[in-house]
């Protein structure tokens, strides 16, 4: 189920002297199944628009389709809307209410209208899912757990509605090294088993190494908008967006400055590794 | 959207009432509201609210938002009127059909009510339009100074209000941000009756109601890493100062009151 956008607008509080426009004439197809990555400088507009497709708000002007449909037409079911599609925002644990990690995360799931039976196994395929031992947390009180078990406990409870469409808004922020790898796999799993996986993150060698595509915005407009390879070479409208360069980037660029012919499509560390040993060994024979 | 809502109504500017000392104004609009009470003349309405309509142009606020200001008490202004119209009893009738009479006295007492109503409602609107909520309370704390001699935690309460105040759009942006989460989750905070709703709201308030303890917890920490130890000689960094415009204000509000004084 592809998402399409056509012509989208959204003006913050429009008519009084506040006015902003965050997301200007934005015209974009999300294929099923890819993993596609938004990038853009704070304020660029990458929140709104991801808060539009998962129909939080409302588009000034312009359409969004899911399968076709208008999502913001009258009589569109939003339940099949938030069945399909689950977002993960900045910070999730601080969305935790129930008494038990098994409440909480049951209660997407529920409200989706599955069945207890089958809110039961949905609910323990979550915390399987991200690594959460379900006998030894279910009883257990949310806010009695440790930062990166509350984050886990949250994303289980975003994950256990089974979404086709898995949108996230910064979910590594504040992880630690560990536990960012240990999301990024999970994500890449999940994608790879067929969800659609919408992904916004300041993390460009994260994005590098799993997007399919690579959408930038910049001031409210797609900017660039391509594969990984063809976003992350562009070094100068990446500097001008006010974007940083994967580390592969940073090393491929000062080695180029230095006269080294180098291609600069290469964005994944596995790969410069494998070109600068060609170089080398190039040299030393 | 929860964000739009504007708490206080502060109209930040430059003009000559935004840079009178905020003890000045709040005084003054404490006088204002007092005399309105006093007034029974159409001259002393009329110098009220010539003053107000003064304040209002070289403030350089916009009527629109001093009407927004006012617009809330429209509808008791406009139902007051109603009431008053039709149960204040007189002689002279200018109206009468079956049981409804309306009396002259009648429509006399009912107009002033609004008028004072709204000239009530104008001259705080004004001190708030005006005024940031943050110097209001430290003008709150320093005209309320003397009474901590008497044991009365001034400081505290002014600290506790300014909190308070900044807080208040920091929480509203957090609500917002939960109620999206929560939504994209499948709560519903739309639908149902009252006691659905009312439960609709746990994954909302349980949520707030523990980064509110987060962030009151973060807060002090970071008061008491900074050596904050109530108010005893704390200086402020920034000190109002009673200045010329001042005088002129209180002399102008003093007019009005001699006016209205001598019975007009």
């Amino acid at each position: 189920m592809p998402i399409t956008t056509e012509g989208l607008r959204f003006e913050y509080a429009p008519g009084t002297p506040f006015s902003h426009v965050a997301l200007e004439d934005i015209s974009v197809t999300i294929d099923d199944g890819s993993f596609t990555s938004l990038i853009g400088h704070t304020g660029s507009g990458k929140s709104t628009f991801i808060q539009l497709i998962a129909g939080l708000i409302k588009p000034t002007a312009g359409k969004i389709y899911l399968d076709g449909e208008d999502i913001n037409q009258k009589g569109y079911d939003k339940k099949k809307l938030r069945r399909k599609i689950g977002v993960l925002f900045q910070y999730p644990e601080y969305q935790l209410f129930e008494e038990t990690v098994e409440k909480d995360i049951a209660f997407g799931p529920t409200k989706a209208g599955f069945t207890e039976d089958e809110v039961a196994v949905k609910v323990r395929k979550a915390m399987e899912l991200v690594g959460l031992d379900y006998e030894t947390f279910r009883e257990k009180s949310p806010f009695e757990l440790s930062g990166g078990e509350k984050r886990k406990v949250a994303i289980a409870g975003v994950l256990a509605t089974d979404p086709q469409i898995l949108i996230l808004d910064e979910p590594i922020a504040g992880l630690d090294p560990i536990g960012r790898q240990d999301f990024m796999e999970m994500v890449r799993d999940l994608n790879r088993g067929g969800k659609t996986v919408i992904m916004i993150s300041h993390n460009m060698d994260d994005l590098a190494e799993y997007s399919t595509r690579v959408i930038a915005l910049y001031q409210g407009k797609v900017y660039l908008d391509g594969t990984p390879n063809e976003v992350f070479s562009r070094y100068g409208h990446l500097k001008r967006a006010g974007l940083d360069l994967p580390e592969t980037g940073k090393v491929i660029q000062k080695l180029r400055d230095r006269g080294i012919d180098i291609d600069r499509e290469i964005i994944t560390k596995d790969a410069l590794i494998r070109e600068l040993k060609k170089l080398l060994g190039g040299k030393d024979d | 959207m929860i964000k739009d809502i504007t708490l206080g109504q502060y109209f930040p500017g430059e003009s000559p009432i935004h840079k009178m000392d905020a003890r000045t104004k709040l005084i003054l609009t404490l006088v204002l509201i007092v005399i309105i009470f006093f007034v029974h003349t159409y001259i002393g309405y009329l110098c009220v609210a010539a003053l107000l309509v003064l304040t209002a142009v070289i403030s350089k606020v916009g009527a629109r938002f001093v009407y927004n200001g006012i617009k809330p008490i429209l509808p008791i202004a406009l139902f007051t009127f109603v009431i008053n119209l039709f149960f204040i009893s007189g002689e002279t009738v200018i109206f009468e059909w079956r049981f409804i009479k309306i009396t002259l006295e009648g429509l006399r007492q009912s107009v002033i009510t609004v008028v004072r109503l709204v000239l009530l409602v104008l001259s705080s609107t004004m001190m708030t339009l005006t005024t940031s909520p943050m110097e209001l309370t430290t003008a709150l704390e320093r005209l309320l100074k003397p009474l901590s001699k008497i044991g009365f935690p001034v400081h505290e309460i002014a600290l506790m209000m300014s909190i308070a105040l900044r807080f208040i759009p920091t929480l509203l942006e957090e609500t917002d941000k939960i109620m999206k989460a929560q939504t994209a989750r499948g709560a519903d905070f739309e639908e149902g009756g009252l006691i659905k709703k009312a439960k609709a709201l746990v994954p909302l308030l349980v949520p707030l109601f523990v980064s509110a303890f987060r962030r009151a917890y973060d807060l002090a920490l970071a008061m008491e890493a900074r050596c904050y130890n109530g108010g005893e000689g704390r200086t402020k960094m920034r000190v109002s100062h009673f200045h010329k415009r001042d005088l002129f204000a209180f002399a102008a509000v003093g007019l009005v009151v001699i006016v209205i004084a001598l019975g007009y």
